[in-house]
């Protein structure tokens, strides 16, 4: 597990491997919740969007999913609340 | 008399015994910081004329014998995220470029009744980082240069507040951290930097970015003087006395480590071992630090929100920071909850370690400041479990200098303590410091 400290999203090191070139296309990896995410954000914001940035944005979101599929993976009883702000 | 090199108290003394004269200290760092602040990118703004007129209030009360504390009559920098009234608080961001607020932070107020004199608003990165960021350029001002070696970055997001303690512009300087944005500035810059405990110092008047994890702390030449500082802006009271200490050093703080750094970090833990009980300890393993950045990505983007929405971010500088935000838009909130229901389990977990240590104490970095053109996504990225895990769960942390690397680029330390114990950080980092004489160096260049 490796994170990037800059963009606050924690990427796993088979995420960052699959970061190959694959121009607009997204990788045979991705998952689906990461391709309606960046249909989503693409089809409200992406006119300005360039090529590159919409490559990013892919990647991004595909890192960002992955490290949420293994958040979502920790065991957590029903009964744990959250904490919202340390006191 | 050289007041550039002082410490906070050393220069608080001199003030009160009327042997220095807060107009004249104020104008000699007012033309360091003019001179030298903008080589290095260090400022938004100077505020000149603020800053006289506190001045001429401090000497004029001092000389009247009304002395108000060991801040009164010392000159200080505010990072660009705190809001003071007649100057731009840019938030290092082109979208706010022109924002202007018409009072005061709370954290400035607080200086201000202390006596302390605003000499600049301290450049940092665009947003505090919170919509990423991939170069250390990513500020309306530039990047800051590292006063130690120029070509290298002085780390963020408290960049300039990092810079300006460093060459000596001010005597110290107010940071925030959400994750690593006072401890990295702080290592980087040679210089001492203290994160409080969450919710310590009023956030009023600041930038907010993670509203449950958004931390503002002081950064200054000596552990010291953090404390002098911080029980000005919040009720903690701060003593200098030595106390006992079990220090937890941390074996899984970095996977890997600079082998300058790790020469330097082995020194470090000698000294302490011969001043201290010191033992092994390690973080416990956990998704904690995906669930920090969970956290600090969906409260970014709640208080950016219309920034997003209006598609601006495209007018930030740094080419992450410009898709950042609409990725950190699309996160679900059963996500978002989920990282809360880990926060209490790690807090849990880490009031169960303190328990057997007053502190745990750990490499600040892995490495050393790094060129401004370092691509920090691929470039600087590792894991971090202590400092996400202290941020998750708002611990207080103070980094200090603990060293040099062969190319004369600073290192330090950190100490990181229970929920409200800042006593047990700055006695930590008070031992070290009594201990090692790393806090006295200053750069060359601008010494």
């Amino acid at each position: 597990m490796k994170v990037s400290r800059r963009n606050f999203f924690v990427t796993t090191a088979a995420g960052a491997a699959g970061v190959a070139a694959y121009g607009t296309e997204s990788p045979p990896i991705t998952p689906p919740e990461a391709l309606a995410r960046y249909d989503w954000i693409v089809r409200k914001w992406g006119a300005s969007f360039t090529d590159e940035q919409k490559v990013d944005l892919m990647r991004l979101i595909s890192d960002n999913e992955r490290s949420l599929v293994t958040m979502r993976k920790y065991a957590l009883d029903n009964g744990v609340m959250p904490d919202e702000a340390p006191k | 008399m050289n007041i550039v090199g002082m410490s906070v108290r050393e220069l608080g003394e001199h003030i009160r015994k009327k042997e220095i004269s807060p107009v004249e200290v104020t104008q000699t760092f007012l033309d360091r910081s003019d001179r030298i602040g903008s080589k290095l990118n260090a400022y938004a703004t100077l505020t000149r004329e603020r800053a006289m007129n506190e001045a001429r209030a401090a000497e004029g009360e001092i000389a009247a014998g009304k002395y108000r504390g060991p801040l009164h009559g010392i000159p200080y920098a505010a990072k660009d995220l705190l809001a003071a009234k007649g100057y731009p608080t840019t938030w290092g961001a082109r979208p706010f470029a022109k924002q202007m607020f018409d009072r005061d932070a709370a954290v400035i107020r607080k200086l201000h009744d202390a006596g302390a004199v605003l000499i600049g608003k301290a450049a940092m990165i665009e947003l505090a980082g919170g919509m990423g960021y991939r170069f250390g350029t990513a500020s309306l001002q530039g990047g800051a240069k590292n006063p130690w070696d120029e070509t290298c970055w002085t780390c963020g997001s408290s960049s300039g507040s990092g810079a300006i303690v460093s060459a000596m512009l001010a005597p110290f300087a107010i940071g925030t951290e959400t994750w690593g944005s006072i401890i990295c500035p702080s290592a980087y810059c040679g210089i001492s930097g203290l994160r409080p405990t969450f919710d310590r110092v009023s956030r009023e008047g600041a930038m907010a970015l993670a509203y449950s994890m958004d931390k503002i702390g002081p950064m200054a030449r000596t552990a010291d003087d953090c404390g002098l500082v911080l029980a000005e802006l919040s009720s903690f009271k701060y003593t200098r006395a030595p106390r006992s200490l079990r220090i937890g050093w941390v074996t899984n703080a970095w996977t890997t480590v600079q082998p300058d750094i790790a020469r330097i970090t082995s020194d470090a833990l000698n000294v302490l071992k011969s001043h201290a009980k010191v033992e092994d300890a390690a973080l416990p393993e956990g998704p904690w630090e995906i669930a920090a950045g969970v956290t600090i990505s969906v409260e970014g983007a709640s208080a950016f929100d219309m920034l997003i929405e209006s598609g601006r971010l495209n007018e930030l500088t740094d080419p992450l920071g410009k898709i950042g935000g609409y990725v950190n838009a699309t996160v679900s909130g059963a996500d978002y909850v989920r990282a809360q229901r880990i926060r209490t389990i790690i807090r849990k977990k880490m009031d169960d370690m303190f328990k057997h240590v007053d502190v745990l104490a750990a490499a600040s970095l892995p490495v050393a400041a790094t060129t401004m053109e370092t691509n920090l996504e691929t470039d600087l990225a590792f894991s971090d479990p202590l400092g996400g895990i202290g941020n998750f769960c708002g611990l207080p942390a103070i980094s200090v200098p603990s060293g040099f690397t062969s190319k004369g680029l600073p290192a330090g330390i950190q100490f990181v303590g229970k929920f409200g114990d800042e006593d047990a950080v700055l006695a930590a980092a008070n031992l070290f410091q009594l201990s090692t004489s790393w806090h006295t160096k200053t750069p060359p260049s601008v010494s």
